[in-house]
């Protein structure tokens, strides 16, 4: 809604506060209107939880919620059912989209996978059987100079102390600004928001891994994120506070809540799941603020990222039932991820 | 494209005061005779007036209709694309930003008949009576248009809770009737004003 | 051994000399045995103690990996462990405990065990790879004692036999050969005297 009122409002220059590239999304947003509805809830979640098996847990989702768990009669591993499922969420994605390169910001994360395994190969001077990503847009240096420069760069750290986490610092720094230069070059200002937020989101996770691991100060800021609503100053400067008085500074700032939970969590000395459980949540709510919006591209990246979330507990559903791990306990992880 | 219809409506109101002061002059310049000015005297004539009425009505409103209905067209068919029987339920919503353009079209006809274009004989319209009927096609047609494209997004809306909720679809349907009041408050003042409000 | 024992006092006061050796070697084999089994329990009571903690440990460890696979979808995951970074060096040598030669584990970690970009993994894995961290020492630790426990039980198992081979066959079989040459030499000596005192008669008649 904010994006409406932020905008210039002139009556004859702009009837009916609509514009024309949001309109294009106008179809996007009735057909995601019926398939949001098909995204399991927590009685589904809960439903899959209590199958006994893993098989059961599959016939389930085919019965009831439609995924394709079979290839020719054959049933497939849950893996390759989850791949496929995002796959054709990848295609719907940007088959609905009127401007697909917008979308790219959501899958730059595989092809940057994609990247690494190929770098961390070609670094190393052998062969590691890695998985690779089919989705994303594609990123070669052949085509592109910005990502040539890159590699350059890459090579000239990596030969220096052959540290393969500089390739994964290097190549995550990049990635917000791949993701930035989309953002630049639309200006839509939600994929502003949510990209500076996503960024802020990473470096408070960071911040309290780094706690967990006990590192000190210059080591986290060399792998802090630049770009966010926060300085990076900002970290780094409450880094070496003790918990009281790091929840005191970060009481009125505007993720005063995923601080209360990282604190809580590190003053339990527990891990750090609660946290990432809430940054996730983080996203996802604010999204679902959106709900109102008809035209926009919101409704398309509610979709996308509750897909996405969908996409993580079945994932954790099925690990947990494949290794035999009590019903109570999978409810119990994946809790924190209901919206 | 909404540039377009700006311009045009600045363009209408400029061309309205532009006229009411050419008559103003025309008025003050001579005095006699003034109230059965024939169309060869030169200058603007009633009738032309009024015909340029008639089209702007029904063309703003027929744009503004169909541009409604494209608005509230595009979630009505994402969300048949997925489940086609919805088509009974959405195609009130789609169909009800069209009825801005049959009223404009209504005024624009009315108009015709008035001044006698249509079965019968040319009245004798005077510049003031042109005027006024350009006045009122003018107005009603700047209402036409933007409920009509207010009204598709008020069907757009309803058309995506309906997809979600089916069950809620005679609400969304309310929401639209609620904006076409309006539209059928102009069509009256338009009548009301062309049939009854000028005496040849 | 009774067929080919020449009967004589000679072999008779052999034979005596052996038996007491074996007696008290039997003895000393019962003490070493017993002493062995002690140790040996001991050792499994460890072991047994050690093993659970262990495991349950590993139980931990392994149950905070599948979180990690949970939360991070393979590909990221393998990626993230794709270049380990991470040396060991493990050095063996061998410590004598009851004349047994038992191998002995030297070994330390080099490097950081997380060697990989912090934005597309989550915590649990950090957790996780700490966790086989800490708990690999005590993997090989107990490696190591196992190894100890297991060289202990075929210790025992020797001494066992060779305890038995002595209170079973050795011992009867030369308590035996003592009474049989006794036996036969006071049997020799019943007969000579005899025959002395046939002798002394005729003498006498004549």
């Amino acid at each position: 809604m904010e994006k409406y009122f932020s905008r210039k409002n002139d009556l004859f220059l702009d009837i009916g506060n609509l514009h024309q590239e949001d309109v294009q999304y106008g179809y996007s947003t009735g057909r995601l209107a019926i398939l949001e509805k098909s995204i399991l809830d927590k009685n589904a979640y809960r439903e899959l939880i209590i199958a006994n098996n893993t098989e059961e847990t599959l016939r389930l989702l085919e019965n009831k919620h439609g995924f394709k768990t079979k290839n020719h009669n054959t049933q497939v591993s849950w893996e390759d059912i989850l791949n496929k499922e995002f796959i054709s969420v990848h295609d719907l994605i940007y088959g609905l989209a009127p401007v697909k390169e917008i979308f790219d910001i959501f899958f730059f994360q595989y092809s940057f996978h994609n990247l690494k395994v190929r770098l961390k190969e070609k670094l190393a001077g052998h062969k590691i059987d890695t998985p690779l990503f089919i989705i994303g847009p594609v990123l070669l240096e052949e085509s592109s100079p910005v990502l040539r420069e890159i590699i350059i760069k890459i090579e000239q750290v990596f030969y220096k102390e052959r540290r393969f986490q500089d390739i994964d610092c290097i190549l995550d720094e990049e990635y917000f600004n791949f993701l930035s230069r989309v953002a630049d070059k639309y200006k839509i200002p939600v994929i502003e928001s949510l990209i500076k937020t996503w960024i802020d989101l990473a470096n408070i996770k960071l911040f309290f891994r780094f706690k967990t691991l006990q590192r000190d100060k210059n080591n986290l800021s060399r792998f802090l994120f630049s770009g966010g609503n926060f300085k990076q100053d900002f970290y780094i400067n409450t880094y070496h506070l003790r918990t009281d008085v790091l929840k005191r500074e970060t009481k009125n700032i505007f993720y005063a809540d995923l601080f209360l939970t990282g604190i809580k969590c590190l003053e339990n000395e527990t891990s750090m799941d609660e946290l990432e459980k809430s940054c996730d949540r983080f996203i996802l709510q604010r999204f679902s603020e959106t709900k109102h919006i008809v035209f926009g591209i919101e409704p398309m990246i509610r979709y996308l990222l509750h897909k996405e979330n969908e996409m993580r507990m079945l994932r954790m559903i099925f690990v947990g039932k494949e290794n035999s791990i009590s019903n109570n306990e999978i409810e119990e992880k994946i809790a924190g991820y209901y919206v | 494209m909404k540039k377009l219809v700006g311009f045009l409506l600045i363009g209408m109101v400029l061309f309205l005061f532009t006229v009411t002061f050419v008559k103003a002059q025309e008025t003050t310049g001579v005095p006699a005779q003034t109230e059965s000015v024939k169309p060869e005297s030169g200058g603007v004539s009633g009738i032309t007036l009024a015909v340029i009425g008639a089209i702007i009505t029904i063309v703003f409103s027929g744009f503004g209709a169909s541009k409604g209905i494209s608005i509230a067209a595009a979630p009505a068919a994402g969300i048949m694309s997925e489940n086609p029987d919805m088509f009974g339920k959405l195609l009130i919503m789609v169909a009800l930003p069209g009825t801005q353009g049959i009223y404009g079209f209504v005024t624009g006809f009315l108009v015709f008949l008035k001044v006698g274009i249509i079965g019968g004989t040319l009245q004798p319209v005077s510049l003031n009576q042109g005027i006024q009927i350009l006045a009122i096609c003018a107005f009603q047609s700047f209402i036409e248009l933007t409920s009509a494209i207010y009204q598709g997004q008020v069907a757009a809306y309803g058309i995506v809770m309906t997809g979600k909720k089916p069950e809620a679809s005679m609400k969304g349907v309310i929401m639209a009737v609620l904006v076409e009041t309006y539209a059928v408050l102009g069509l009256l003042a338009g009548i009301l004003g062309i049939w009854f409000g000028i005496r040849f | 051994m009774l067929a080919d024992v020449s009967l004589t006092r000679m072999n008779l006061m052999k034979m005596k000399k052996r038996y007491a050796i074996a007696l008290r070697g039997h003895k000393l084999l019962k003490d070493k045995q017993d002493e062995l089994m002690r140790k040996f329990m001991e050792l499994l009571e460890e072991i047994k103690s050690y093993r659970q903690e262990v495991e349950n440990s590993l139980e931990k460890v392994h149950k905070q990996f599948f979180w990690a696979q949970g939360v991070m979808s393979k590909e990221f995951l393998e990626e993230a462990i794709m270049v380990p970074q991470v040396s060991l060096n493990l050095t063996t040598s061998q410590e004598q405990v009851f004349n047994i030669q038992t191998p002995k584990l030297d070994f330390h970690i080099e490097g950081d065990i997380y060697s990989y970009g912090f934005l597309f993994t989550s915590q649990q894995l950090d957790l996780a790879l700490d966790g086989y961290k800490n708990i690999f020492p005590k993997l090989l630790h107990l490696s190591e004692i196992e190894k100890r426990a297991e060289l202990l039980a075929s210790e025992i198992e020797q001494t066992r036999r060779r305890v038995n081979a002595l209170e079973y066959i050795l011992i009867p079989e030369l308590k035996q050969t003592i009474k049989y040459i006794s036996m036969r030499l006071a049997e020799l000596e019943l007969s000579n005297q005899i025959r002395l005192m046939k002798i002394k008669d005729i003498v006498r008649k004549h």
